[in-house]
């Protein structure tokens, strides 16, 4: 399919976009933070992709494309801060008490109600706490974390060495640790105990 | 206080590829060795543990529309055809300025009056006869170390013979002898820089030896040229040298910029006399060049960068 695809087949290469998109929609909202953006990050990324997508040469197809959205997304954020405008529009639709165009998450097993505000409390603490982090220690945050990449391929994705990899997914995991200790409550018991037996 | 905060960086990074299974067999080894031996380091493990199974129970989200593209899409989207042309255009357009800006420096420090100073002196002539033409406007107006100045000098006193032709410097005919070097050269008078005299006085040629002990004196100019050529040809190049030399002429003005105007003279055997030029005057169309690739490189990668941003 890769290969049709870069013969110039659109088809193809479309088959391409629907076996990936959703991986690679999630990589972007969980960097830029806000659906819109990921929307138009992911967009780009897979124009961008068509047309560079003879300089592939094999390898995890998945890194390669994740590059792309990686580095779709430092230019969008350049972008916004060349132009602050855009990001303070995405701000105040945020601000409004309410997260205007929240993606729907997937569905998993059913959950009472309670339990389902909870969780999406927990998951928009979770989600600041990622915002929060610098943007290189998100990336791979996101990649390894979320998304399950392996080293190798984040490396890949973020043309840096494994090393760097290494370095910069143990810092981001303290920091959001210590993030995450401000939203005591919300957490899961296993993770308020391990605090109390510290303190 | 959490115990991550506590840990060095080193094992911080540890315990984090621990979770992933990225160590090493004997890494693994000499950590779990040290997590059975410390009860600190096995906390910090459970802090990141619980710390990524959070943020790995983040749900996925569904894309709120197909990211499919369209022929539409493509077309509109698609780089202009001379796309790649510009790019070629540029990176050739900057090879070229490139080759000719290393063409011209190179050829002034192979060619420069430096490299030839160190020259054997055999190839640069028996200084007793040493000879100047004067004919050529663009004459000598510096010496680049001892060897060169002492064959100027010398040279200086081979034209007391044209000494009172003004029109020496603006191609005038002038006559050229050779002196031997065995005559002896007395003291030659004060005179302040960057002042020619008129008809200068007859001074046999000077001795090397005499030659080192004048080298910071001023020695009047032996032939005589316009005093305001002579000033503006050498007042900034070589102040003090320039009296000692005599009448130099003036260098055409883009030759002087940028120190590049050295050149002397000296004669082989036969008597020629020889001179150096700069790449500039070697290849005159040199600075053309530069300044012409310079200039198509910035504008093709404008253009490159232009049809990239628009597409």
């Amino acid at each position: 399919m890769i290969r049709e695809a870069q013969r110039g087949d659109l088809d193809a290469f479309n088959r391409l976009v629907l076996a990936y998109q959703s991986r690679m929609f999630n990589q972007a909202y969980r960097v830029m933070g806000d659906p819109d953006s990921a929307a138009d990050v992911a967009q780009e990324a897979f124009i961008s992709a068509y047309r560079n997508l003879r300089q592939y040469r094999g390898g995890s197809f998945r890194a390669w494309l994740s590059r792309i959205v990686t580095n779709a997304c430092y230019d969008e954020l350049r972008r916004r801060k060349r132009r602050p405008a855009t990001s303070l529009e995405a701000l105040m639709a945020v601000s409004d008490g309410v997260r205007m165009n929240d993606p729907t998450p997937l569905p998993s097993r059913a959950e009472g109600p309670e339990s389902a505000a909870e969780r999406g409390e927990l998951t928009q603490a979770i989600e600041e706490c990622l915002q929060a982090l610098p943007l290189e220690f998100r990336v791979v945050a996101v990649m390894v974390d979320v998304q399950g990449y392996d080293y190798r391929e984040v490396a890949e994705a973020i043309g840096k060495p494994l090393g760097t990899v290494k370095s910069r997914l143990a810092r981001a995991r303290a920091r959001l640790r210590d993030c995450l200790q401000g939203h005591g409550e919300l957490l899961p018991a296993s993770f308020r105990l391990e605090n109390e037996a510290i303190r | 206080m959490s115990e991550l905060e506590q840990l060095s960086r080193r094992d911080l990074e540890r315990l984090s590829a621990y979770l992933d299974g990225a160590l090493s067999a004997r890494e693994k080894a000499r950590l779990e060795a040290r997590l059975r031996l410390e009860p600190g380091l096995r906390r910090s493990l459970r802090e990141l543990q619980s710390t990524v199974e959070l943020v790995r129970s983040l749900p996925e989200v569904r894309p709120p529309r197909s990211f499919a593209l369209t022929p539409d899409v493509v077309a509109a989207r698609a780089r202009p055809r001379t796309y790649p042309y510009l790019q070629l255009g540029t990176a050739l357009a900057t090879l070229a300025f490139i080759f000719a800006v290393g063409v011209d420096v190179l050829g002034n420090v192979f060619f420069s009056p430096y490299s030839q100073a160190e020259m054997p002196r055999e190839e640069v002539g028996e200084p007793a006869m040493l000879a100047l033409d004067t004919r050529s406007p663009e004459l000598l107006t510096e010496v680049a170390g001892e060897m060169g100045f002492r064959e100027a000098l010398s040279a200086d006193k081979v034209n007391e013979g044209v000494a009172g032709d003004e029109s020496i410097g603006e191609g005038a005919a002038a006559e050229v002898t050779e002196l031997p070097m065995e005559e002896a050269t007395p003291e030659p008078p004060e005179q302040p820089p960057g002042e020619t005299s008129g008809p200068a006085p007859e001074t046999p040629p000077v001795e090397p030896e005499a030659v080192e002990a004048s080298e910071e004196e001023e020695v009047p100019a032996v032939a005589a040229t316009s005093a305001v050529a002579t000033e503006a040809a050498l007042g900034e190049v070589a102040p003090n040298v320039a009296p000692m030399l005599g009448t130099p002429s003036p260098l055409p003005s883009e030759a002087r910029e940028g120190g590049y105007p050295y050149e002397y003279a000296f004669a082989p055997p036969d008597g020629r006399a020889l001179r150096f030029r700069s790449t500039l005057e070697r290849l005159p169309w040199l600075r053309l060049a530069e300044v012409g690739f310079g200039a198509l490189a910035v504008t093709l990668a404008a253009l490159t960068l232009r049809a990239r941003r628009r597409s």
